[in-house]
């Protein structure tokens, strides 16, 4: 049943693309991994520790997001209109890596909306008043460290789409 | 001085249709050799401009002065002057510091280069040769302007494509009558990550400094080197190079080879890299100033154009 709404694969799928490309292990690329897991939880865990609380822009992030949510669906619809075309284009020019690079491309927005539907799921959870006990302030603070975290890596996934799809199209006009 | 190369190119004209034209009687009765006079009279009184890829620069080609037109042997030749703009610089004396000139967006500083074109009659290509000073080059403004002439001269279907010049006879007669001065085996890596590589179009990157492993000879490297570049040169689907005896596989050996002073560098992997120059610096005979004759640099044109071009094979 839960495999209709599985996105456990898109997760892993983009963490498949976070490898060294020179190295035949797949394990995740030491730099890519203080980039995008590194940073956004030192980022997050400071915030959260430092108590900086994010519920004034609550609105304005859940705005925000909802529309970059809805621009990645947009450019995901745009990316399957032309990966039929990438795919002749990259058949004729024998380029396996065009192939390669549009399917991560794919993988990466895939799981940006992810990213962002949960980041909104977290956000509208921020504004609900938690039942009084004894631990409710560290509960509090993981899940602000949680979304400080989640809004980082979404910025940091998002420019990394943004790179890549430039290099895609600079590379196609030339 | 710095090395003085020519590059040899194969000139042709296309029309929409990708049919190759006959030179000296395109488009009906026009002859692309005088076509090309009169672009070069117009880039003499007007310079052309093309913005590069990025935007910010932009390629300057004009003439030095007319060029010399030999309708008899049906070959026009000169001096193109082109130059870079878009950057501001200053050029200062080196010893005193003194800033001689504030270069504005405007300013160009132009080289000269010199060219050599022959159209035989009756033929589907041209021989052109292109001067090139270390990495500059005018090639691309050279084809970008022709093409733009031509479309402002009407030739709305004609396209002028400028090849670098096949090389398998070239290497044929070189290797035979050459002599192999220098090879070198080149270890490569892949970038590590995907943006770089497919940036790079998929070509891996030279590792630089130490896994350069040179062998070169003031005359000629022995056979067994010869035959040895020559098995591998031959060999059409090489992607890396394993040698026998050497416990470790090289992406890319590169071989320079001597024929009659000019001086060639050939790949093995990666055939396509190989440029269409020729170092000719040894054969030239200077000014007073150090700049090439015209005198010496038309001879090694036309030796180019009957030691490689012309013997290029039927299909070039």
């Amino acid at each position: 049943m839960l495999k209709r709404i599985n996105i456990l694969r898109i997760v892993k799928d983009h963490f498949g693309t976070l490898t060294r490309l020179d190295s035949k292990s797949k394990r995740l690329y030491w730099k890519d991994l203080v980039l995008f897991i590194g940073l956004p939880s030192i980022i997050g865990a400071l915030l959260a520790y430092k108590g900086f609380s994010i519920k004034p822009f609550i609105g304005i992030l859940i705005a925000a997001v909802a529309i970059f949510g809805g621009f990645l669906f947009n450019l995901l619809a745009i990316i399957y209109s032309q990966i039929d075309k990438i795919r002749d284009d990259a058949k004729s020019e024998k380029n396996e890596l065009k192939k390669l690079f549009v399917k991560e491309i794919h993988i990466n927005i895939s799981y940006s909306i992810v990213l962002s539907l949960l980041i909104i799921i977290v956000l509208i959870g921020c504004t609900t008043e938690l039942p009084q006990f004894r631990y409710d302030w560290l509960v509090k603070k993981i899940a602000l460290g949680v979304t400080y975290f989640l809004l980082g890596k979404f910025l940091l996934t998002l420019l990394m789409v943004l790179n890549r799809v430039y290099i895609l199209l600079k590379k196609d006009s030339e | 001085m710095s090395k003085i190369l020519l590059s040899t190119y194969v000139v042709k004209i296309l029309d929409n249709n990708k049919n190759e034209q006959i030179l000296s009687h395109f488009n009906g009765t026009d002859d692309f050799l005088r076509t090309f006079e009169n672009y070069l009279n117009t880039i003499f009184k007007n310079i052309r401009a093309e913005t590069d890829g990025s935007g910010t620069t932009s390629l300057h080609l004009t003439l030095e002065s007319l060029p010399t037109v030999d309708m008899d042997n049906r070959r026009i030749y000169g001096y193109f002057s082109s130059g870079v703009s878009g950057d501001e610089y200053q050029i200062r004396d080196l010893e005193t510091q003194d800033n001689l000139l504030d270069v504005e967006t405007g300013h160009a500083a132009f080289r000269n280069l010199f060219f050599y074109m022959q159209i035989s009659n009756g033929r589907n290509s041209g021989a052109l040769i292109l001067q090139k000073k270390a990495k500059y080059g005018i090639k691309t403004i050279f084809k970008k302007t022709i093409n733009r002439y031509m479309r402002e001269q009407g030739y709305q279907i004609y396209k002028v494509e400028v090849n670098n010049l096949l090389h398998g006879r070239v290497y044929k007669r070189m290797i035979e009558h050459g002599n192999l001065k220098k090879v070198e085996l080149i270890k490569k890596r892949i970038p590590p990550t995907l943006e770089e590589y497919y940036e790079n179009d998929g070509n891996p990157e030279d590792i630089p400094g130490t896994l350069r492993t040179s062998m070169s000879s003031g005359t000629s490297l022995p056979q067994a080197y010869r035959n040895l570049v020559d098995r591998l040169f031959r060999d059409p689907d090489l992607e890396r190079v394993e040698i026998n005896g050497i416990d470790e596989e090289f992406d890319e050996l590169e071989f320079e080879l001597e024929l009659n002073g000019k001086k060639k560098t050939f790949y093995v992997a990666n055939k396509q890299r190989i440029q269409p120059d020729v170092d000719v610096t040894s054969q030239l005979e200077l000014n007073a100033d150090g700049t090439p004759t015209t005198e010496s640099l038309l001879t090694q044109c036309e030796e180019l154009v009957q030691d490689i071009i012309e013997i290029r094979p039927p299909n070039a």
